[in-house]
């Protein structure tokens, strides 16, 4: 896969992605009411210059048009609700939860894939009993939860918004990697490995995992989107001033400058980690 | 076989008692008892009451049959949704199935939560408790279709390309017939797969915008709610043993949940 396809493939989905989000929240029904409109204080001109500022938002390629010339500029233009420029608010919060998300999936990784192949090398005994049921109860706590069992009980700033993010994820990639590993471990191959006398862990590292590299690297990728979905509410509960929480307070006041802005970065995130697997992929995993 | 039947029984029995509410719960979900503000757990109260003297027994029991009747709805519409979209796309022609296919990444391409988060922000927040809850579940269900309809693409190009469509083809048998008569019935189990999968996502989910503010309108209950309740109960939660009736949404909620994922899961070995 080039890389100029995959520079492409990311320009149209994140491009597309802010129009559509764009459409879909400009057309949702009562996107038009706006809470300052109960101000009883409002004269007549603010309400009408409100009305007409909802009225522009509904041209829809326009508004894109000009979005996407400013984005061309450096420019992203000012939060209606925080009054602050985009870009300001956005090298504010950005390196936050960066810097969070790449703690998280190394950290959930560390956790999941350990866990599943000491549940793999282990299979019926009390341990793998062990693994499973925690990350089925992980898997059925919602990531707010998790952040306000955090916030009581453990340390509720610094690393906790790590850890919650990187216990969302633990279930989904131990699940996954250690199905892959047990279906690896009854291919033939395998079987012929283990009847030639080949020891355990290398059975393991040289028969079992690079079969199924290919798919935990497709999974590194997704882990990405996964843990800014959790980010959001632990960001929310744990009160951390990372993108998350921003577009929750969007979302609230209806900030469509900055759920646009959001909207994009959030899709480019995603898109470019999956392009980044993807090329991992093609040059770790021959005919991929 | 016997444990899924198991959890069948406590999934129904759960389901019954939470439709038979109104006679089971002790008080209305937003009767007030000024008398009795945040009271511990009495004969009256078995769970006590919060912060505004309403019966905690009571919107445990009427917020869970929220979540637990509309989940399932929600899910209903997305795997509808799915069914259309992704039938669609392998169906009919190349051109659909690039147009579908372009539209389900895009929509993949942004993470759930925020895509929810997004919609639901935009709709209107201060309206009637009951319209509330109905734009929160068809958020989740009219947004929850991506997924799924890879899933169905792929399970009815197969089907399209078995042997005995094949033969309906070559003996003459209508397209609409081959759909009805081949295809459906053959990617049912697929679409039921499908709903079970959706089914905790989408309970979760309402648990996560509900713990931020953006579910169903107070005084109508959700687990959503109940969650953001605890929120401001933090100092009492950090002696859980003394206050364990705060914990009495949380334990209900991974409980059913964590039912429904054993419920979906599949044989092990397989993905």
């Amino acid at each position: 896969m080039s890389v100029l396809r995959a520079l492409g493939r990311i320009l149209l989905v994140v491009v597309a992605g802010g129009f559509l989000a764009q459409a879909l929240i400009v057309f949702a029904p009562g996107y038009s009411a706006d809470e300052r409109e109960l101000d009883p204080g409002l004269s007549a001109e603010t309400r009408q210059t409100m009305l007409q500022e909802k009225a522009k938002d509904r041209q829809l390629l326009g508004n894109y048009g000009r979005f996407l010339s400013g984005l061309a500029r450096g420019e992203l233009g000012t939060s209606r609700s925080l009054g602050r420029p985009v870009k300001e608010l956005l090298e504010d919060r950005l390196p936050v939860t960066l810097l969070a998300i790449a703690k998280s999936v190394t950290l959930g990784w560390c956790l999941g894939f350990t866990l599943a192949v000491i549940c793999f090398a282990y299979p019926g005994s009390p341990i793998e009993t062990l693994g499973l049921v925690s990350t089925n109860l992980l898997l059925c706590l919602p990531a707010a939860l998790m952040a306000l069992l955090l916030l009581i009980w453990g340390d509720a700033r610094g690393s906790a918004g790590v850890w919650v993010v990187a216990l969302a994820l633990t279930p989904r990639i131990f699940r996954y990697s250690y199905n892959l590993l047990r279906q690896s471990h009854e291919s033939p191959h395998v079987l012929l490995a283990m009847a030639k006398g080949l020891g355990p862990i290398r059975i393991l590292f040289h028969h079992v995992i690079p079969p199924i590299a290919g798919q935990l690297i497709a999974l590194v990728g997704l882990s990405v989107s996964l843990g800014l979905s959790a980010a959001i509410p632990a960001e929310v509960v744990l009160d951390i001033p990372g993108i998350g929480q921003l577009a929750w307070q969007a979302a609230l006041s209806r900030d469509l400058p900055l759920l646009v802005n959001l909207t994009f970065v959030v899709a480019l995130i995603g898109t470019t980690a999956n392009a980044l697997s993807d090329y991992l992929l093609a040059e770790t995993v021959p005919g991929q | 076989m016997k444990l899924r039947r198991i959890i069948a029984c406590l999934l129904i029995g759960l389901a019954v008692l939470l439709l038979g509410a109104r006679w089971v719960a002790p008080h209305g979900y937003e009767q007030q008892f000024r008398d009795f503000i945040a009271a511990s757990p009495t004969k009256e109260f078995p769970l006590g009451t919060d912060a505004l003297g309403r019966d905690r027994l009571a919107r445990l029991l009427y917020g869970s049959r929220l979540s637990l009747l509309l989940a399932p709805a929600a899910a209903a519409v997305s795997v509808f949704l799915a069914a259309l979209i992704g039938g669609l796309a392998a169906f009919a022609g190349k051109r659909w199935e690039r147009a579908i296919l372009l539209a389900t990444d895009l929509t993949l391409s942004l993470p759930w939560l925020f895509l929810i988060l997004t919609i639901r922000g935009a709709m209107p927040l201060d309206v009637q408790p009951e319209i509330s809850v109905l734009i929160t579940f068809l958020v989740l269900g009219l947004l929850g279709w991506a997924g799924p309809a890879r899933v169905v693409r792929a399970g009815v190009k197969k089907i399209i390309a078995s042997d005995f469509v094949f033969q309906a083809n070559a003996m003459g048998t209508p397209p609409r017939r081959i759909f009805f008569h081949y295809i459906l019935p053959n990617v049912r189990p697929l679409l039921f797969a499908q709903f079970w999968i959706s089914l905790p996502v989408f309970i979760l989910s309402e648990a996560n915008l509900g713990a931020m503010g953006l579910s169903v309108s107070e005084p109508m209950p959700s687990w959503g709610n109940l969650l953001r309740e605890l929120e401001s109960q933090t100092s009492a939660l950090e002696h859980p043993l003394q206050n364990w009736w705060l914990l009495a949404p949380i334990v209900l909620l991974v409980g059913v949940v964590s039912l429904l994922q054993v419920w979906q899961q599949r044989p092990k070995g397989s993905l």
